[in-house]
């Protein structure tokens, strides 16, 4: 069986750690990386080691920011009167990218789960309530995905909040907008229909 | 329906198969371990997406290969024909998806999707263990036949499975100190969600499956004797419990009743995941007795036997077309009756699959109105008679 030369599958290995990277994947990008010129090579690496120097989470919301505070947080044009609730900075963007939404976010890290050590203590909860407690809430928002972790997650928080904030809302699922329902998978069909409501 | 082709690539000790199998019945012949029972498989598979005899879906796959496929033709009369693949990818393969299902050619987001294109019943001889084997065996039977007929179920079952397994860790937190309790709560709330439907969906299958049952138990007895089906729950759920919503309320109250056992134990104690069906058996339903207990195995052969007919009715009821019936290595345990009434079967008028080690131990009128395929080594090959 022919080897790697050693540094080379030193890279094929880092690739393969990558999410969604599998073996031939992780060969094709050390190949790629092979063909790169010195400084094309060298700005990709230390893009890397900026980022894990740099970026940290925002002291309030726990959102990636390579500042104390986060841009999103520190927006004066964003009301502080709503909190959206996502469990990972990605749901964040997901979530901002539609502009519909002017209020304020909290990252949770994550969702219970038990069985990967996850309980509310390993989540951003305590920082949530101590939010609340300072300043006046008017709606918090539950964004957490619709699966049972997300759904379990929610329900905690909704039980929480209750009496902290006038309203906790949760994201509705169903039927994506514009798309035909002969397209919609059975899954998201099916719980579209068990969250229809009255017109 | 019917499946006029099929295609195999991989699967199993196939390489590659192709045949065209008739509308009525199928003799597929054989000595042992060449792949008769495979071809049955596959068909069961694009019923209800998973094997029914693998413990893992991977080992469908052929050994060294990277997936398997199965395609088939499907015919059916009032939903027009389809062409249906699914593909399963070996241990370790490459790229992430494990299972994909085509309809038509076209891609489907979920692998639940191909449910309700196409309808199976199989026969097997190991169906006496529904009867007599252990409750897992009766609750195997149960999620295989519903989630054939219903997509709800499969993504319930899905759900509880997930949530009771988060539950089940967090209880055994609990109970080693671990961690806190305060958000058993919602993992019990959860595990209602998804059980209740559930329950729902079982005993309105039962409900149903239980009058076909009973008929078709008449008629294999010579009117001598009757079968009644009952749902039993883990927990008791009133004869008017219908819907999720009832049985959530149940549930909830059960469940409150046992908290201290379950965290002493670390584990959940209620819920669909012990569920059991029973089966009497006797001259009058007054008279009738727990057959897996106090029955014959020929009693109990006899009702697992009334049980797959009663799938196959009730299926084609749900569904409003004829399944395609599966007998695989039916004959070998059975007495003359019986095996005269699998040979009615047989012949009544559906697409039917019949695996035999030889046309010699079968009925001459059973074989003349066949199409009788060879198969041996994993090489499937046609003969007239």
């Amino acid at each position: 069986m022919l080897h790697y030369a050693r540094p080379l599958a030193r890279l094929v290995a880092e690739f393969e750690k990558l999410p969604g990277v599998g073996p031939k994947s992780a060969q094709r990008l050390a190949f790629y990386i092979m063909r790169l010129s010195d400084e094309e090579a060298r700005a990709f690496a230390d893009a890397i080691l900026e980022v894990k120097a740099k970026i940290g989470y925002c002291k309030v919301c726990f959102n990636f920011t390579d500042q104390e505070i986060c841009d999103l947080c520190r927006d004066s044009r964003r009301t502080d009167d709503l909190i959206c609730v996502v469990a990972e900075p990605r749901d964040l963007i997901a979530m901002d990218k539609t502009g519909e939404f002017k209020g304020k976010y909290h990252v949770l890290g994550g969702v219970l789960a038990p069985m990967e050590g996850i309980g509310p203590d390993q989540l951003k909860i305590r920082e949530l309530l101590a939010r609340l407690h300072a300043h006046e809430v008017k709606e918090v928002i539950l964004a957490t995905n619709p699966t049972v972790e997300g759904d379990a997650t929610a329900l905690y928080l909704a039980r929480l909040l209750k009496d902290l904030t006038p309203r906790v809302t949760r994201i509705a699922h169903g039927v994506p907008v514009g798309g035909d329902l002969d397209y919609a998978d059975q899954a998201t069909l099916i719980q579209a229909f068990e969250g229809r409501r009255e017109l | 329906m019917r499946v006029s082709r099929l295609e195999l690539t991989d699967f199993r000790n196939y390489r590659t198969l192709k045949f065209s199998p008739a509308p009525g019945l199928n003799l597929v012949i054989g000595p042992n371990a060449q792949g008769k029972t495979n071809i049955l498989e596959s068909l069961y598979a694009l019923a209800t997406t998973r094997s029914h005899r693998a413990r893992r879906d991977t080992d469908m796959v052929r050994f060294g290969a990277d997936a398997a496929r199965i395609v088939a033709e499907v015919t059916r009369e009032n939903a027009g024909d389809a062409l249906l693949e699914m593909a399963i990818a070996a241990p370790n393969g490459v790229g992430g998806e494990k299972k994909l299902v085509k309809i038509n050619h076209g891609k489907q987001a979920r692998v639940t999707d191909l449910i309700g294109n196409f309808n199976a019943v199989l026969f097997s001889s190991t169906d006496i263990d529904i009867i007599r084997g252990e409750p897992e065996e009766r609750r195997r039977f149960l999620n295989y036949e519903i989630a054939q007929v219903s997509p709800r179920y499969i993504l319930a079952l899905g759900a509880y499975k997930r949530a009771l397994e988060q539950r089940n860790r967090l209880l055994k937190d609990v109970k080693y100190g671990a961690t806190g309790i305060e958000s058993l709560d919602v993992w019990t709330t959860q595990i209602i969600e998804h059980g209740s439907k559930i329950i729902e969906r079982r005993r309105a299958y039962l409900d149903k499956l239980s009058v076909h049952a009973a008929e078709v138990h008449r008629d294999l007895t010579n009117r001598t004797e009757t079968l009644t089906l009952s749902y039993a729950p883990s927990f008791p759920l009133s004869p008017d419990t219908i819907t999720a919503e009832e049985a959530a309320i149940t549930f909830k109250n059960a469940l409150a009743l046992v908290r201290r056992d379950e965290l002493s134990r670390g584990s959940t104690l209620l819920g669909p995941q012990r569920d059991d069906l029973l089966f009497y058996v006797g001259t009058s339903p007054e008279n009738a007795t727990d057959v897996k207990i106090y029955g014959s195995q020929g009693q109990q052969r006899t009702a697992a036997l009334s049980l797959r007919l009663a799938e196959r009715r009730l299926i084609k009821e749900m569904v409003g077309e004829e399944p395609v019936v599966l007998l695989d290595d039916v004959l070998s345990d059975l007495d003359e009756t019986r095996r005269g009434q699998i040979f009615a079967l047989a012949l009544s008028g559906g697409q039917t699959f019949l695996t035999a080690t030889d046309v010699q131990s079968l009925p001459a009128a059973t074989v003349a109105e066949a199409r009788i395929w060879h198969v041996n080594a994993g090489i499937v090959s046609d003969s007239e008679g």
